[in-house]
């Protein structure tokens, strides 16, 4: 890294002097965060409050609070669906999603960003292209080979497209991050005698647990609210993951908001709960990591 | 332990593979998925039916639907069902279904929109034309049954129930405001000007979801003669009807963001007392008593101003009905099961059973101890001198959705109805 | 590096095979769907290019193009950039940065179908919380979503709701860089903005690529939210080939020409995502 001798601007100056070295500066950062902070609570709040208040309510007085609290809606969201079961399909499926897309995408990453060979440019490119493909334009070749493979109905239904289409995404994010680690540690590593796959379990891949932990957290939230192929590929209650089973929950007299909310509340507590044990993975892979925490 | 069940499983797998492949050379993959389930119990017979609906979840005749099953299994041990029902509003069930049926992954029986979206199947020979069909009992039905045959002449679906749709009116804002019920065309249009003038909105309606709105003035202006014509006839009355729209619009006849709210917010408008009219279907009832109006509000015919149309002529049907796939019909192991189920499925009790979880007018019979509201829709069927489906249901699927969706440029003046429907028929060739 | 090759071959193989199957091949059979008139089903007949000659002239699906183009642009520099100033700042402060990091995040557990009912009822004309409040403020009602605003009514959801995406991205790689970097900086005089344009930004510049491709494609497929928030409208004008694409191959079962518009939506990214790449490409840094 090159040193930096120009001289500051006087907008440079400016914002020395008034944000970084003064109070004030620290103040208009939390200030800033705050205020992010309430829009991103708002809506979270407001599913939760509306989830205690009786269907109408929710469109006539979304944004007063409960006045007469119910708990209705939770309790025609046990009767009427089978959440626990359905729970367990749901941890199955986008588990098992995640597990497969981080080895599967993680060595492919470590090949993308720390090896040189001829395709790797085109590669790259199919797989940006491979993100643009809707889920719409591949459903019914995919679920008529999941006819052919009789597993219609069953968790590698799936399993199997979620895992292919988060893979592309995977490997851009992990190879993005991979390919910024020190040539220094690859070096070492290689004087050390560590052949390629030592080098990617024992050096990169703990360096790289962060973004493990990202992309591991934004696959099972993908996986675990893609309503639209879990409806064709299974949705026999007995594998269907939760987002189907709450789908249902729609009478044919229009949307129930009131059980809706409910249903999302009970969805995203799973979610934050993982996202909550990731963040913790992360936290604690960048400091023992040879890099900075 | 392990491997033990998993060689159990493997063996009943066996078993059954085996059975399947005897009697026919095409296995089913129903057959396979369920001997984890009901492993315990394998008889000789057993027979494993696949059924397709779309009543399912908290659908109220989703529960009903299943009761109906479990008693059909209770009665028949050696039959399994597997109910693979899933709610139409979530939008996948004819991606499913199509991709069912051109991968040879039919059901057994299905309840499916016996419309333009069932077209492929037929013409394939994918479903039974049940007037031939050895066993299948077809008496009792009312006219409903004589509405699913198809243009080649037979019939390949049997009706569950019927629905209509109209205008609702909100008779008790009527009333307040001193505004006749409008049963001309006369009255209809002198209603939305009077509540125009107050801050009652005349009629709620969203313009892109516009489906029943655009059904309604294309009947009012070309009576049922014209509705029930195709695109490429150009009805000059289709056109009149859709620049009625703009008429109506421009006295204010809806609110100003009818253009961007869906059927659900119009519907809310209308459940909220702030708007006099709304165009729906019979299943609206149940959300009208779900928040206490149903006795506050009637429904009427819309009414027909053309030459030679009548105030009565409805929008409605029975849109949906049971089809029996050909492959489980032609299977001799499944045959008389497909068959019993089916006339299980389509017996007057059940069909009372199912309809009167939904209020609607059932195929077959007649439905006992109803409001009075809901007994005056029923009544509207019966006496309807015409009853025709929705245009939507027999057009072409891009063309409709062209002009349903067009009605806000017609309204802002940017088309003309003229321009929008020979636009339609271009999409429709 | 020797013998590498077939640790190339050992390590790519499986991404590439269980891709290949379950996303290349159904796209290859969507193109070449996009050649017929079809339902997808029962009805299919060669029509060689007629889908693509009808898409130049649609204008609906032109009307859908430069919707998303410029719904791409808004949501690109804004939702990349705020999450890359959000990063920075939680990066930068040392209490309170776990509250941050969790209540950033929330916007995306929710699914799309709450945050669009959510903004439904902001929005709506007569009872939405926006006129609510002009009512009561003693102002006139206004109708928020009209052909001239809904774009950028939508717009905006769309890049609150995943700016919590971008930032989890950033804040991590944020992370990786190495102390030492900072305390070098340090003893140069070198802090706060410039701190973030001289050292943070040219380190981390490889994932804010990932992160502008990511925007980039994610833009491209948007569907959800338009859906609910306008359904495309007031008259189209609203519309993006998300929404587009849809109405066409599921609501209207025309296939064909829904595959037509799923071809353009991956050339079209694709194209862009190149561009993006090879502006960026020469202010790649590594350590």
């Amino acid at each position: 890294m090159q040193s930096q001798t120009e001289k500051l601007t006087f907008w440079e100056n400016f914002q020395e002097t008034y944000f970084s070295k003064s109070r004030i500066g620290k103040v208009f950062i939390y200030v800033v965060l705050t205020l992010w902070s309430m829009t991103t609570i708002f809506p979270l709040a407001w599913v939760f409050l509306n989830s205690f208040k009786e269907s109408r309510a929710i469109i006539t007085d979304t944004f007063k609070l409960p006045t007469d609290p119910t708990m209705q809606n939770y309790i025609n969201a046990f009767e009427t669906v089978n959440i626990g079961k359905s729970y367990l399909n749901s941890l199955i499926i986008s588990g098992s999603v995640v597990l497969l897309v981080l080895f599967i995408g993680g060595l492919a990453a470590f090949a993308m960003a720390r090896m040189k060979f001829k395709l790797r440019g085109l590669l790259q490119a199919i797989l940006i292209a491979s993100l643009l493909i809707p889920a719409f334009a591949t459903i019914v070749p995919v679920y008529r080979m999941m006819i052919n493979m009789d597993l219609v109905n069953t968790y590698l239904a799936l399993i199997i497209p979620h895992t292919a289409g988060n893979l592309p995404f995977a490997i851009l994010v992990i190879s993005g991050y991979m390919a910024t680690i020190p040539k220094e540690l690859e070096e070492a590593s290689v004087m050390d005698g560590c052949g390629r796959f030592k080098m990617f379990t024992k050096v990169f891949l703990p360096i790289s647990l962060p973004s493990f932990a990202t992309v591991g957290i934004f696959v099972f939230l993908w996986s675990y609210n893609d309503l639209f192929s879990s409806l064709v590929l299974v949705s026999h209650e007995k594998v269907a993951p939760i987002v189907v089973l709450l789908s249902n929950v729609s009478s044919q007299y229009g949307t129930d908001y009131g059980l809706m909310t409910a249903a999302i509340a009970m969805t995203v507590i799973p979610v934050l709960i993982f996202y909550l044990l990731a963040q913790k993975t992360f936290q604690k892979g960048a400091t023992s990591g040879a890099v900075k925490g | 332990m392990k491997k033990t069940k998993w060689s159990l499983l493997l063996g009943l797998l066996f078993l059954v593979i085996g059975l399947v492949a005897c009697g026919n050379e095409e296995t089913d993959s129903s057959s396979e998925d369920t001997p984890s389930d009901n492993g315990e119990e394998t008889e000789v017979e057993e027979v494993d039916l696949r059924v397709v609906t779309t009543m399912a979840g908290t659908d109220p005749a989703g529960e009903v639907f299943q009761e109906v099953l479990d008693d059909f299994e209770n009665e028949n041990p050696h039959i399994s069902i597997e109910n693979d029902s899933q709610s139409a509003d979530a939008g996948t069930i004819r991606t499913k279904v199509n991709t069912d049926f051109s991968s040879d992954n039919e059901p057994d029986i299905m309840f499916y929109f016996n419309t333009v979206d069932a077209e492929g199947i037929i013409e394939e020979g994918k479903v039974v034309n049940l007037e031939e069909a050895e066993g299948i009992d077809l008496s009792g039905f009312n006219s409903m049954l004589e509405q699913q045959r198809h243009s080649d002449g037979n019939i390949y679906a049997a009706p569950q129930s019927g629905f209509y749709e109209g205008l609702f009116v909100n008779e008790k804002l009527f009333k307040e405001h001193g505004i006749e019920i409008p049963t001309t065309w006369e009255q209809y249009e002198k209603a939305i000007e009077e509540f125009a003038k107050t801050d009652i909105v005349p009629i709620a309606a969203s313009t892109e979801d516009s489906y029943y709105v655009v059904e309604h003035y294309i009947l009012a202006a070309g009576g049922m003669e014209s509705y029930t014509l195709g695109l490429e006839e150009q009805d000059p009355a289709w056109a009149e009807g859709l620049e009625n729209i703009k008429k109506h619009s421009d006295m204010g006849a809806f609110t100003p963001d009818a253009g961007t709210i869906d059927l659900a917010l119009a519907q809310e408008l209308f459940k909220q007392e702030q708007a006099a009219m709304i165009f729906e279907g019979s299943w609206f009832w149940g959300q009208l008593e779900e928040v206490g109006m149903g006795e506050d509000v009637t429904v009427l015919p819309m009414p027909v101003y053309a030459d030679g149309g009548e105030t009565g002529e409805l929008v409605g049907g029975a849109s949906q009905g049971w089809f029996v796939s050909t492959k489980s019909y032609e299977d001799e192991n499944k045959k008389d099961a497909v068959v019993d189920l089916f006339n299980h499925l389509t017996s007057e009790e059940t069909i009372l059973k199912i309809a009167g979880a939904t209020g609607q007018p059932p195929a077959k019979g007649e439905l006992t101890d109803l409001p009075e509201y809901l007994k005056a829709g029923h009544d509207l069927v019966s006496d309807a001198p015409a009853v025709a489906l929705p245009i939507n249901d027999r057009i072409n699927p891009e063309a409709f959705t062209h002009m349903r969706t067009s009605v806000p440029a017609i309204i802002s003046g940017d088309k003309t109805g003229e321009e929008v429907l020979e636009r339609a028929q271009k999409m429709a060739e | 590096m020797k013998g590498d090759k077939i640790y190339i071959y050992l390590f790519l193989t499986p991404a590439f095979i269980i891709t290949g199957i379950f996303l290349y091949y159904p796209f290859v059979e969507n193109i070449l769907q996009s050649f017929y008139k079809t339902d997808g089903f029962f009805n299919s007949t060669f029509v060689g290019l007629d889908n693509y000659i009808r898409l130049l002239n649609d204008e609906i699906a032109k009307t859908a193009l430069f919707n998303s183009l410029e719904l791409m642009l808004y949501v690109t520099i804004f939702q990349v950039g705020i999450a890359l100033v959000l990063a920075i700042m939680v990066d930068s402060i040392s209490k309170g940065s776990g509250f941050f990091r969790t209540t950033f995040f929330f916007p995306i557990v929710i699914s799309g179908a709450a945050i669009g009912l959510l903004f439904t009822l902001i929005y709506n004309y007569r009872n939405g919380l926006l006129n609510e409040m002009l009512v009561n403020l003693g102002f006139e009602r206004i109708l928020w979503l009209t052909e001239q605003s809904s774009l950028y009514m939508v717009a905006i959801p769309t890049i609150w709701n995943y700016v919590g995406f971008y930032f989890v991205i950033l804040l991590t790689a944020i992370q990786k860089i190495p102390n030492d970097f900072y305390e070098a900086a340090k003893l140069e005089g070198i802090t706060g903005i410039q701190k973030m344009f001289r050292l943070t930004i040219p380190l981390i510049v490889s994932d804010l690529k990932t992160c502008i491709v990511l925007a980039i494609t994610g833009t491209l497929k948007i569907f959800e939210l338009v859906y609910i928030i306008t359904r495309g409208g007031p008259g189209n004008s609203s519309e993006v080939l998300g929404t587009y694409m849809y109405q066409k191959a599921f609501g209207d079962t025309a296939m064909g020409y829904g595959a037509t518009l799923a071809v353009l939506i991956v050339i079209l990214g694709l194209t862009l995502a190149f561009i993006t790449n090879k502006l960026l490409q020469k202010e790649e840094v590594t350590y």
